[in-house]
Formats: structure tokens, C-alpha cells, sequence
């Protein structure tokens, strides 16, 4: 405002649909290509997932909602790109099995190592592109226009000519011997964790590696006093100022912050937030406050925990709302809010 | 109108059409968000934790904004969302959010004082410090 134009940076947009589901949807054929589960399910993984629901709601679910009903162990690893294509870790892990690896690094900015579906993908700086001798494409950096800055290798490590002493695996090796030879901090999951075993007395090549098992955390806040603003008429979802409303509602409750509870008493020259009010109806509505749970899981959550954790707090009660947020490595978020009605609103950013 | 327009189409619909399509209600993009969130940290260089409550805090923020912009910088206004102990979550306008990172960036208050930018977003569910690289 006080600056000149060019101060004020095009921010990201919001992507914002209103839909409604099914009924019935079957947990073990879900159609990715679809919303929600298209923007849960385009993110990979993620770091921080959020949800909010309804004292009443958790009552029921929170015996089902445990790290270990999750299915989220990971391990954390210390690995060199050359040790993740060869030995057994390669055979076990990435020809017959199923594996996630993402390295450390901030996207757009550090070299970062990725696997999924035994496709390896390298995002990398120009240098270290040039300097190893495989071929990618460039990406958009979020730098200058027109000029490549970043690159990425995709290698499909399933391939039947990728093994040793073939030519395009080779020139990997060699890459990954002179060039990409540092160890790297990995996060590792196996979608085969405990369905394969090797027999008794052996153990999994993961546990040579040194790696470390952990678990996602669960932490459980309540808030109570909280007025729900959400909207009974679909008529008023379609007004652009709510719904951006209701997203900062969602995230204030994410954060724990006091200022949605009914005993908040903070003067207007500390804050000036007010809960979105709709019409007279929904302001009568929304008078009596509700006590609501926080349901922060923190680790590396996969897209396939995430759309059966959605899928349990919708079919266990049908009357309450609830809320589910997440936060993925590459710096995405989305947040879908599940209403009474099963009306379900999906908020995507990039 | 538009949902009964979908609903009176549903039984209409081919074979094609899964059982499980969900119906789209209304969708849009909302490229203009009204605000811009900070996630900032009180640094300090003495010993002692300064005290740090929600009038203190936004009486630094005044100080930073009215050193970087005179009059006009203490007419901006600026919403503290949550304090905890040094971590401070605020927003302001989105068009001056360009302004406030840089008064808060070059503030100094006394005994060595200083606002750490953590984490800026335009949309608060958004704002992560770290994007999970402290998982590593």
C-alpha cells in the first residue's frame, strides 16, 4: 500500500470446490482422479496433518485413531544414491517391492532425491546436472523467466535393462560414484511393511543401513468454547470472501490460537478478528459454542493414510463435521471440511 | 440454482458416470486473499528472557512499523493471532505485508532485541516454518 507495486508479490491462488460425495464409498476402491481424494493423493507425502472435529465426533474415533492403527512407521536413513541402486536394498526394496524415499532439501532451492513406484527422480541445480551425464528436463525455477536453472532426472529403476552391466544403468552408477556421491538423510516407508517376510532370523535390508524406526507423533488439544461458523445454506458457500474466511477460521483453529473461543476478551488494538458470520439465521446458529478437538499428527504421512483416516471420520458418525488439513514436503497444503450434510468443501494451494 | 441444475441431471447420467462421481457444487480460485500471516520469533542477545506479552508485542510492532514508515506505518493495522511465550503469529493487510517484513526485519528494540521472520504465507493454514525439513 505504502509501497510501490512492485513490493506487492502475486501471491498463490486457492483452488476452492464445493461438492458432494457419495454415500457409499468403497475404502479399497477409491478413484484418485476424483475430489477430494485427487488433491490428497497428488500430494505424496506429508509433514503435519490437521483435524478438527467435534468433542462428540472424537469420542467415537479416537480408539481407532492411534499411531498404530495409522500405519505410519518410518525410518529415517543415512544413505548414498549408489547404495539405494545396488545390493540387496535395491533387489528387496525397489525391483519386487514397494518403497517411498525422499531426501533432505528445500524444494526449488537444494538438490533433492525422491522414489516412488521404483521411479527415481533427481531435482537438481544446473552444475551438478551438467556434470552428471544423464538426461532430464528443466524445470520452472522461481527465479528469472526463460532461463533454466533447475533440472530433473527421471529414472524408472523397474525397467528390465536396469541392471548392472547394462549401458543406461551403468552411466547411473557412474554418476552417482564421481558426481552424487555424498550421503543423504532419507525418510523411508514401506508400503509392504509386515506383509513380506524373509524367513526367520533375517532382517530386512533397511535395518543394515542404520536406520532409525520412528512413529508419527499425536498430539491432542481441545478447545473448548469454540463457535463453529460454518454455513447451512449452500448459497453462502459460494461467496469468495467466506470461503477465504472459513480457511483462516480453519487454520486459526490449527494453530490453537485463542481468538475463535467465545472467552477470548482481547481488545481491538491487539486483534480485530471476528468469526465470519453469515446471515441472522447463522448468527442465531452459531451462538451456542461447541467444544471442539484438535487433532495434530506430525510425521511422514502418506496419501494412502491420509484418504483412510478421511474415509474413517466420515463413515463413523454421520451427524457431525469435521475437518482435515494437511501440509506436504514440497510446500502444498489443502484442507477439506466435511459439513453435517456431508457436503464436502476442498481448499487446494500450491 | 445451480446444485438443483446438477441434481435434476443425476439420474440422467450414462453408464459412464461412476456410482462414486462426486457432484460438483460450485468451484472457484481465489487469487486475492486479504491478508498475510507472519510467524515471528522474539531473538534476544541477553541472558535474561524478555518479558513478552500481547501488549508489549504490539507496542514493538508499532515502534518497527512507525521507525519504517513514519505516521503512516502506525496506521497499518495488525492482528496478533497467538503469542506463545517468544513465538508471535500476526497478520496484516496483504498489501502491506511487503511493508511490515521489512520494518519488522530492520527493528532493534532495546537490550538487543530483534523480531526473527519464521515463516510469511498468504494463507494461514499454509504457514509452515519449516515445510518438515526439521523431520530429517
Amino acid at each position: 500500500m505504502f509501497l510501490s507495486q512492485s513490493q506487492t508479490i502475486r501471491s498463490s491462488p486457492c483452488y476452492f470446490t464445493h461438492l458432494e460425495l457419495p454415500t457409499e464409498i468403497d475404502p479399497k476402491n477409491v478413484s484418485k482422479r476424483r475430489k477430494p481424494f485427487s488433491s490428497i493423493s497428488s500430494n505424496a507425502a506429508c509433514h503435519t496433518v490437521d483435524m478438527i472435529l467435534p468433542h462428540e465426533l472424537w469420542e467415537v474415533v479416537k480408539s481407532s485413531i492411534t499411531p498404530e492403527s495409522l500405519q505410519t512407521e518410518y525410518h529415517k536413513v543415512t544413505m548414498t544414491l549408489l547404495e539405494v541402486i545396488s545390493g540387496d536394498f535395491f533387489n528387496y526394496y525397489i525391483k519386487t517391492g514397494n518403497i517411498f524415499l525422499l531426501s533432505e532439501g528445500r524444494p526449488h532451492i537444494d538438490n533433492r532425491f525422491s522414489l516412488k513406484d521404483g521411479i527415481l527422480r533427481l531435482e537438481l541445480d544446473k552444475p551438478t546436472y551438467e556434470r552428471c551425464g544423464l538426461t532430464g528436463r528443466a524445470i520452472p525455477s522461481l527465479g528469472r523467466k526463460h532461463i533454466k536453472s533447475r533440472y530433473v532426472i527421471e529414472l524408472n529403476l523397474r525397467l528390465a535393462q536396469m541392471v548392472r552391466g547394462k549401458k543406461g544403468f551403468d552411466r547411473i552408477v557412474w554418476a552417482f560414484t564421481r558426481v552424487l556421491n555424498e550421503p543423504v538423510k532419507w525418510l523411508f516407508y514401506d508400503f509392504h511393511r509386515g506383509q513380506k517376510s524373509r524367513g526367520e532370523g533375517t532382517t530386512c535390508p533397511i535395518e543394515h543401513q542404520n536406520s532409525v524406526l520412528c512413529e508419527c507423533i499425536l498430539s491432542i488439544q481441545n478447545i473448548p468454547n469454540a463457535v463453529v461458523p460454518i454455513a447451512k445454506s449452500s448459497g453462502a458457500m459460494k461467496d469468495q470472501d467466506y470461503q477465504e474466511q472459513l480457511l483462516e477460521w480453519l487454520g486459526l483453529l490449527s494453530m490453537d490460537s485463542p481468538r475463535v473461543q467465545t472467552t477470548d476478551k482481547v481488545d481491538k488494538y491487539i486483534c480485530r478478528y471476528e468469526v465470519p458470520c453469515m446471515s441472522t439465521q447463522d448468527a442465531e446458529d452459531k451462538a451456542a459454542p461447541q467444544q471442539l478437538v484438535h487433532v495434530q499428527v506430525q510425521g511422514l504421512m502418506m496419501s494412502r493414510s491420509i484418504i483412510s483416516l478421511f474415509l474413517q471420520l466420515r463413515d463413523s458418525q454421520k451427524d457431525y463435521w469435521f475437518s482435515l488439513s494437511a501440509k506436504s514436503f514440497e510446500g502444498n497444503a489443502y484442507s477439506i471440511l466435511c459439513t453435517q450434510g456431508r457436503e464436502t468443501l476442498v481448499w487446494e494451494l500450491d | 440454482m445451480s446444485e438443483e441444475a446438477v441434481d435434476t441431471h443425476a439420474p440422467a447420467l450414462s453408464k459412464a458416470q461412476r456410482p462414486q462421481a462426486a457432484s460438483i457444487l460450485h468451484s472457484s480460485t481465489l487469487r486475492l486473499p486479504q491478508w498475510t500471516y507472519f510467524h515471528l520469533r522474539l531473538f534476544t542477545l541477553s541472558t535474561e528472557s524478555p518479558a513478552h506479552d500481547a501488549v508489549t508485542a504490539r507496542k514493538n510492532l508499532n515502534t518497527a512499523m512507525m521507525r519504517y514508515l513514519g505516521i503512516i506505518g502506525s496506521s497499518i493495522s495488525i492482528d496478533i493471532l497467538k503469542l506463545d511465550n517468544l513465538d508471535l503469529w500476526v497478520r496484516v493487510p496483504r498489501e502491506s505485508g511487503g511493508a511490515f517484513h521489512e520494518a519488522v526485519s530492520a527493528w532493534i528494540g532495546q537490550g538487543d532485541m530483534k523480531y526473527l521472520v519464521k515463516a510469511k504465507d498468504d494463507w494461514l493454514v499454509k504457514l509452515s516454518d519449516s515445510n518438515g525439513q526439521d523431520m530429517f
